[in-house]
């Protein structure tokens, strides 16, 4: 292998497994032997660091109750204030936690960690309605777990509140079966479509009665609500409980090859190779969910670098914000900012469409989307600041009303949207004797067209030119 | 169509040349009154659940006192339209439009088993899905994928916004959002984007790049095509000073200019009213009341309203019961407004909310909205609703 083939790879890894590279952190990489590096790179993903932004206990019913303003009724109009400041500070959170969780993508430690959270987070896809801490433990779920056991995985994401809520779970009781989180188990988080009957969902429904969680979030087995009669689930008959439920699924071999289509379409093509998916899905059954030896068999198969699996995906917006962020040095000196970026292009974290989860591929693309995406670059790296207006958050539209504000998101956006870049930094970066050409090439990860490339080339000024190349459609695939 | 096709028929292929695309122009030769024909659909979105018993107030029903003892409407201060309901007073620049015929409301309109958060149901309303199925495809976007005659491209539906609803995309086809057309025509027809979309590539639409490419070149040409039609007509029917009015008075110059475009979206945000409603409805109503106003007049004036329907709907209603910040709390069955020169039953087209038949507190919906979507897809944009709504859906008599 020629080193500049392994440079090309490990590029192409580092952007599809993390969110980009500097040129300087690709050439230190490139010296080592892409087996070893995917292993280091799996080993250091599984080293668990939880976000903590959130404080444990901060849960709406719990504050609202030691406040002594659980019920609006027989309140004066102070306690009201406080009520609704209380409630406007619990929706600050979920943005506090937004964010968090964006700079730990620009941070470098370990890309892949916070790449699989990212898959993990949009799989098993999740709103949280009023508790932003719930949805930091389920994020810290699926970090934790992002290359472990997948069965593990499985079972804490299906006990945490989040989910619980989601999907309704805690209204399934004995007697009064509520069926929705055992319709997606199988149909969305494990199997898809074809692989369970009606009725396997009826009756797995009634094994999961009693899971629900208490005041600040905890799992309980609530045994008073739990159906204990027979169930039939795939063919047998059984008492079975939740936890049976859940292994009786991952028996089935159409388990691992449903999560390696998945991932296979997040990290690899939006197009499946069905021979490529099987092998995946194989291993994985064999190596009985270990999701870090799904992950290196994908990494390292001669495959994952072929052409057609190349600077042919179309980013997410999260993945285009968080890499040019990363590329470029970028600093937001102001919160509001990133949501609006993430809003624009249709991608806000712990916000997904619903419980399928965010389509990706060319359903991030449409006229305003792309244009967006195509002057996003000049707005951030030549203005520092944006000139359009995102949607306002649904979860915004009482601070609207409360505040009476004609447009509140432009207003905030007036205030001033300060964005730093380094652009020292980005040039120091690269070889003193890298042409622009060769830059422009390194930030994008498709061959850039003649068009472009003449445009590059006759660019008087070289700042200029990069902010082009980052302004191209080029500059959304990856 | 093979790259080279493509750019044969665009002007791109020849630099300084007129700027309408050779495939659009046919659109461009067509005198602007043999157009007139084209019906028009305006969505209005009140986002944030606006309080409909509120907006159309059942003043006839002593329920609406007994529960809303802070923030009822005085039946002296309504304007009565029949001895049941009456316009809250903020929207009194409605009231000419209504006594002109060209208002319609449509009372209970929901859906079964109703969705409470903002989030969710406004994903209903806008995919018009069922309450527990997931659609990634908007009803206009679905509405533009029937391959109709006039739902080829990005232009033929048009959001007044920055970005895009996802009422608005199909899978395969998707309406434009832009707030300005010189700012769109500026942002897109820079030296460097024209340069750029002489790209060359065999096929537009084969891999990912092209697709890419195919989106950028549908855009710069929607851009142009916008600006260029909409700058033979010049608004200057006065508006009222706000940020809707102006949307709304966009949307007119689009339809008055001619525009090939046959669905225009709009929205109004802060209806969630927890706290303080009076006033913040106050503000919001006269927002929309003076923009409608306007709008309909301006669309009168030119003999446009006839082929004009807007439908103003929001995700949810609220709660019968005020709470107590004087404020309202999520609900379920809502009231919709039409407007238009061609209802065929002007003013209150069905019974007023039964405040004494509610489930827990909430009222009960009669219209699933889909029925009012199946009837304009059917009626006015002559579309089979079937292709884009359930099979089972019934259409009504408004229109």
């Amino acid at each position: 292998m020629t080193e500049n083939e392994n440079f090309q790879k490990i590029k192409h890894l580092y952007n599809r497994a993390g969110f980009g590279l500097h040129y300087s952190e690709l050439q230190k990489l490139s010296r080592t032997k892409l087996n070893k590096l995917v292993a280091d790179m799996i080993e250091k993903a599984k080293t668990d660091v939880p976000i903590t932004t959130i404080a444990p206990g901060h849960v709406k019913s719990v504050m609202l109750k030691n406040a002594g303003l659980t019920k609006k009724e027989g309140l004066s109009p102070e306690q009201l204030k406080e009520r609704q400041k209380l409630l406007v500070s619990l929706n600050k959170q979920l943005k506090n936690l937004n964010t968090e969780w964006f700079f730990r993508m620009m941070d470098i430690d370990s890309p892949l960690r916070e790449k699989m959270t990212l898959f993990w987070n949009n799989h098993f896809a999740c709103r949280e309605e009023g508790n932003p801490y719930f949805a930091q433990v389920l994020n810290n779920i699926q970090r934790k777990h992002a290359l472990g056991d997948f069965r593990q995985l499985l079972l804490e994401v299906s006990q945490s509140a989040s989910m619980l809520n989601f999907l309704n779970n805690q209204q399934n009781k004995k007697g009064r079966p509520n069926e929705n989180f055992a319709r997606e188990l199988m149909e969305l988080f494990t199997l898809g479509r074809g692989n369970y009957s009606e009725k396997d969902i009826k009756e797995s429904a009634r094994a999961f009665t009693g899971w629900v969680h208490d005041a600040e979030g905890n799992f309980v087995f609530n045994t008073k609500n739990h159906d204990n009669g027979i169930k039939t689930f795939f063919g047998k008959e059984g008492n079975f409980n939740g936890e049976d439920i859940i292994d009786m699924i991952l028996q089935k071999p159409e388990a691992a090859v449903f999560i390696a289509r998945k991932a296979y379409r997040f990290f690899v093509n939006d197009v499946p190779d069905e021979t490529h998916v099987q092998e995946l899905g194989n291993h994985f059954y064999k190596s009985k969910y270990d999701i870090s030896v799904l992950m290196n068999k994908m990494f390292t198969a001669d495959w994952f670098y072929a052409p057609e699996n190349t600077g042919n995906k179309i980013k997410s917006p999260v993945e285009f914000i968080v890499g040019l962020s990363r590329q470029f040095n970028v600093t937001y000196k102001r919160q509001e900012i990133i949501l609006q970026l993430q809003r624009g292009l249709g991608q806000t974290l712990f916000y997904p469409p619903n419980v399928a989860g965010w389509a990706g591929g060319r359903n991030w693309i449409d006229s305003s989307s792309l244009m967006l995406r195509l002057t996003i670059p000049s707005q951030i790296l030549n203005d520092g600041s944006l000139n359009f207006s995102a949607k306002t958050d649904p979860d915004d539209e009482n601070i609207v009303a409360m505040k009476q504000m004609d447009d509140a998101v432009i207003e905030a956006k007036k205030k001033g949207s300060r964005i730093e870049i380094n652009w020292e930094n980005f040039w120091a970066d690269f070889p003193k004797d890298y042409s622009v050409q060769q830059i422009a090439g390194f930030i994008l990860q498709c061959k850039p067209s003649a068009q472009l490339n003449q445009i590059i080339s006759s660019s008087i000024d070289k700042k200029n030119a990069i902010i082009k190349t980052a302004s191209s459609p080029e500059y959304q695939l990856c | 169509m093979k790259r080279r096709d493509f750019l044969k028929q665009s002007v791109f292929a020849s630099a300084g040349s007129m700027l309408i695309p050779a495939f659009l122009k046919p659109f461009e030769l067509i005198a602007k009154s043999s157009l007139s024909g084209h019906k028009n659909l305006v969505i209005i979105q009140l986002s944030g659940g606006n309080d409909g018993l509120n907006t159309i107030v059942p003043y006839g029903n002593d329920v609406y006192y007994q529960l809303r003892n802070t923030i009822a409407i005085p039946q002296s201060e309504i304007i009565k339209l029949n001895d049941m309901q009456g316009l809250n007073p903020t929207l009194a620049p409605l009231k000419e439009i209504y006594d002109q015929g060209w208002m319609s409301i449509i009372n209970n309109v929901g859906y079964p088993n109703p969705n409470r958060s903002h989030f969710r149901s406004m994903d209903i309303w806008q995919t018009a899905s069922d309450s527990n199925q997931f659609l990634s495809t908007g009803w206009i976007g679905r509405y533009l994928d029937s391959n109709c005659q006039m739902c080829k491209y990005p232009y033929n539906a048009i959001e007044v916004d920055d970005t895009l609803s996802l009422t608005l995309k199909g899978d395969s086809k998707k309406g434009i959002a832009l707030q300005d057309p010189d700012k769109l025509f500026r942002t897109t027809n820079t030296p460097f984007f024209g340069k750029l979309i002489e790209h060359d590539k065999e096929h537009l639409d084969e891999d990912n790049l092209g697709y890419l490419y195919k989106t950028m070149i549908e855009t710069y040409s929607s851009a142009s095509y916008i600006k260029e039609t909409t700058k033979n007509y010049d608004n200057n029917f006065v508006y009222p000073e706000s940020s809707f009015a102006k949307k709304l008075k966009t949307v007119a110059r689009f339809i008055l200019s001619g525009l090939d475009t046959r669905v225009y979206y709009v929205s109004l945000s802060g209806f969630d009213t927890h706290v303080n409603q009076m006033a913040q409805q106050k503000k919001l109503f006269t927002q929309f009341s003076e923009g409608m106003n306007a709008f309909v007049k301006e669309l009168n004036n030119n003999k446009k309203l006839e082929d004009t329907l807007v439908i103003a709907f929001s995700e949810f209603g609220r709660r019968v019961a005020q709470n107590a910040s004087r404020g309202t709390d999520h609900g379920t069955a809502n009231v919709m407004m039409l407007f238009g020169g061609q209802l065929k039953k002007q003013g209150i087209y069905n019974d007023a909310p039964d405040l004494n038949d509610l489930d827990a507190g909430d009222l009960k919906y009669k219209v699933d909205f889909r029925e009012i979507y199946a009837t304009v897809l059917n009626k006015w944009l002559n579309v089979d609703n079937k292709l884009i709504l359930p099979d089972s859906t019934g259409t009504m008599d408004f229109i």
